[in-house]
């Protein structure tokens, strides 16, 4: 049996050399939980809008109006949330996955501070109404410069973390030549890397077209070529939600429930497709788009399929080492093995939950990549269905779970309730159940997403029964919401005392002796990669660049 | 041997559907594609924003009668509304959707159908919906265009008889 973290166990390191590290890891997840609240608080808004029950008249000195509401949602959540807490995440398990702290003390922090005053630059306009645009800000609606400087920032941060991750796994190769990644390090650089290649999209839409247009040091922009540039990032960037879920799905999950990993080589097989696959299909977002040929959009469907492949390669593998654990635990039959896991612990509950949810997330990802099915749903509230089971489920419920575990250790104190915990895993899965239930339903009758829905003049037969549902699922997940927030809070300032380390690595039953060396060959798949970004987009992208001209004005339309 | 042998024989069992299930959407996606010709929106040509007004067909916006049963509608999106926002059709008739925006993105969207295409300024959108049942077909933007987004609406009404088809072009374009 072979360790992947290398012959001894994580919980070896002492957490005095990691002081640093604590520390900022702390600072992120103290933002990512202010962002939640906020949030979870405007998500309760818009579900009791969608049934029938407009609180915004009541918020109008702090919230102006439901899309307001929906924008400070859109970016505390799907933004915010998610970022933050991956940039405390994933350098936590890279260097206990290494056993050594990261390279540069001062990257370390300098990306904290960077992504926080974008994250205050960014909220400043959203909280004034002067960015009432959508997480999405398509242009040529024009909000106020400060929100792309900051979500710039916010981006550019992301970018000194991924430089650290990357300077602290040379300073690890210089000591260990011919040895393979750690399985759990060998992922988190994975997931830097593809973000930092995917992110280059929103970064050139920000960077040239929005930051100077907003400023008004030119005077048009371009709709399509800006809505190119941010799903060059948009489709992507859900797999930098995505894949710090799988990683404590793949090292951490099985080991907590009492199993071991199945497959180590199957686990970097995964990866390595997520890093080739995840950007080159972006205009799966636009098959509703004029001015793209639907041969690329054929080709970006294509890759798309592909990718979930590397999926469902996880679901077995993780299936597997969770029915391992059941069995370890003393199951015999087939199905059985699901009820010897240890669901009184929270964090495999939230976890275990947040899989199952997914596996509806993955089915719906499907469909809305195959094209021509795809001009059904556009637009329509399937899609918010589809994103609250992925980023809203499978990655912000595993978050949950890793922070059953994650805050207790940086705070050197028990979680405060465990069943307050476990009461918070089944509400939010429940609650979703219900929410996502509805939005998808109601979207298949052509209900619209992003919409005023209750004061539209078009709404159509059967959708208000699943209106009314959306308010009863948000409302169950705004009450899981605060449990969470709630317990979060008592455990960072008043749970008992307790030093304790964090869970080791899982082992595997098929070790990284049996992985191929060439899966460890970034030298390979980092040029694969671009290689097919390359082709997916390049002549699109150099079609749009050499013909547009840059003849929209922008306006504030809200 | 015979605990990584069984893993690969679990491996394989699994590889194989993965494989299956994105291939038989690839093939169904191919088949209604170029068999059933389902279409994607595709590249129609560009229209500065500012000077829609003064642009062909966007200059006469309303409906036409290209050919018998075939009709063009030329369309412009703006905030919050769409010119024609009521359009007459007879039952039977193919109705084909020219349509770009003056200001910001927006969406075209007749519910429960495939009618569904993203309306952006400085492109030019097309779509054909065919409309057998009489009755009236609502559309609305399905893309966030500002504050009043929920108000942006129109109607498709399908009439039963023929005659009607005389009254239903806009007189201006004929």
């Amino acid at each position: 049996m072979a360790t992947l973290s290398g012959a001894q166990p994580a919980g070896a390191v002492p957490a005095e050399r990691f002081q640093s590290e604590y520390g900022v890891t702390r600072a992120y997840l103290v933002v990512a939980l202010v962002a939640l609240f906020g949030g979870v608080v405007t998500g309760l808004f818009q579900g009791l809008e969608h049934s029938g029950i407009n609180l915004y008249p009541h918020l109008a000195p702090v919230i102006q109006s439901y899309y307001q509401g929906l924008s400070i949602h859109g970016v505390l959540n799907a933004l915010v949330w998610t970022t933050f807490f991956i940039s405390a995440f994933v350098p936590f398990v890279m260097i206990y996955s290494l056993r050594r702290p990261l390279a540069s003390r001062f990257l370390t922090w300098s990306a904290f501070w960077v992504m926080l005053a974008g994250l205050v630059m960014a909220a400043i306009p959203l909280v004034g109404n002067a960015a009432t645009v959508l997480y999405t800000f398509y242009p040529p609606m024009k909000a106020n410069w400060a929100f792309y400087v900051g979500l710039t920032l916010v981006v550019v941060a992301t970018w000194l973390i991924a430089l650290n991750l990357v300077m602290t796994y040379r300073a690890w190769r210089q000591e260990h030549r011919g040895e393979h990644i750690p399985l759990p390090a060998f992922m988190c650089l994975i997931t830097f890397i593809m973000w930092f290649m995917a992110s280059l999209g929103i970064a050139a839409e920000t960077l040239f077209m929005m930051i100077p247009w907003s400023l008004g040091l030119v005077k048009g922009t371009d709709a399509l070529l800006a809505r190119v540039l941010f799903w060059f990032t948009g489709h992507p960037i859900v797999y930098f939600w995505l894949l710090p879920a799988y990683i404590s799905w793949y090292v951490y999950v099985p080991r907590q429930a009492g199993g071991k990993l199945y497959s180590d080589s199957l686990s970097r097989v995964a990866f390595v497709m997520f890093l080739v696959l995840s950007t080159p299909l972006g205009f799966h977002h636009q098959f509703a788009d004029p001015g793209i040929s639907e041969a690329w959009k054929f080709v970006h469907a294509l890759i798309t399929f592909a990718v979930f492949f590397p999926s469902l390669m996880t679901f077995f593998n993780v299936v597997a080492s969770l029915e391992s654990a059941g069995r370890a635990r003393g199951s015999h039959g087939w199905l059985s093995w699901i009820f010897k896991l240890p669901w009184g612990d929270p964090s495999v509950a939230c976890q275990v939950l947040a899989m199952f949810t997914f596996t509806f997330g993955g089915i719906g990802g499907l469909i809305n990549g195959s094209a021509n099915l795809d001009l059904l749903v556009h637009n329509t509230a399937w899609i918010s269905g589809h994103l609250h089971l992925t980023v809203g489920t499978a990655a912000t419920l595993t978050y949950m779970g890793i922070t059953y575990w994650l805050v207790p250790v940086l705070w050197g104190r028990r979680l405060w309730s465990r069943w307050v915990a476990l009461a918070q895993a089944w509400t939010w899965a429940f609650g979703m159940l219900i929410f996502s239930h509805s939005l998808h339903a109601a979207g298949l009758l052509g209900m619209p997403r992003r919409t005023m829905i209750s004061q539209a003049p078009y709404i159509q037969p059967g959708w208000e029964h699943y209106m009314k549902m959306t308010g009863i699922g948000g409302s169950i997940l705004f009450v899981s919401g605060l449990l969470y927030l709630l317990n979060m809070v008592l455990t960072m300032t008043v749970a008992r005392r307790v030093e304790q380390a964090p869970p080791e690595f899982a082992e595997a039953v098929s070790g990284p002796e049996e992985a191929p060396g060439f899966l460890d060959n970034f030298s390979v798949w980092v040029p694969a990669s671009v290689a097919l970004i390359v082709i997916a987009y390049g002549p699109t992208l150099y079609r749009l660049l050499t013909t547009i001209t840059y003849d929209s004005p922008g306006l504030r339309v809200w | 041997m015979k605990r990584g042998t069984t893993i690969y024989l679990y491996e394989l069992a699994w590889i194989l559907p993965s494989v299956a299930i994105p291939v038989g959407m690839l093939v169904a996606l191919i088949v209604t594609s170029f068999g059933v010709h389902i279409h994607m929106p595709g590249m129609e040509g560009r229209v500065n924003p500012s000077k829609v007004d003064s642009t062909p067909p966007f200059d006469h916006p309303g409906c036409v009668q290209v050919a018998p049963g075939r009709y063009e509608v030329d369309m412009v999106a703006q905030v919050w509304s769409f010119n024609p926002n009521e359009i007459h059709v007879p039952a039977g008739s193919d109705v084909t959707f020219v349509s770009t925006s003056r200001d910001v993105d927006h969406g075209f969207y007749i519910p429960r159908t495939a009618t569904n295409i993203m309306v952006l300024p400085g492109e030019i959108s097309r779509i054909t919906a065919h409309f057998d049942k009489p009755g009236t077909y609502p559309f609305f933007c399905n893309e966030y265009c500002g504050i009043l987004h929920h108000m942006m609406a129109g109607q498709i009404i399908v009439e039963a008889e023929k005659t009607s088809a005389s009254s239903a072009p806009n007189p201006g374009r004929q």
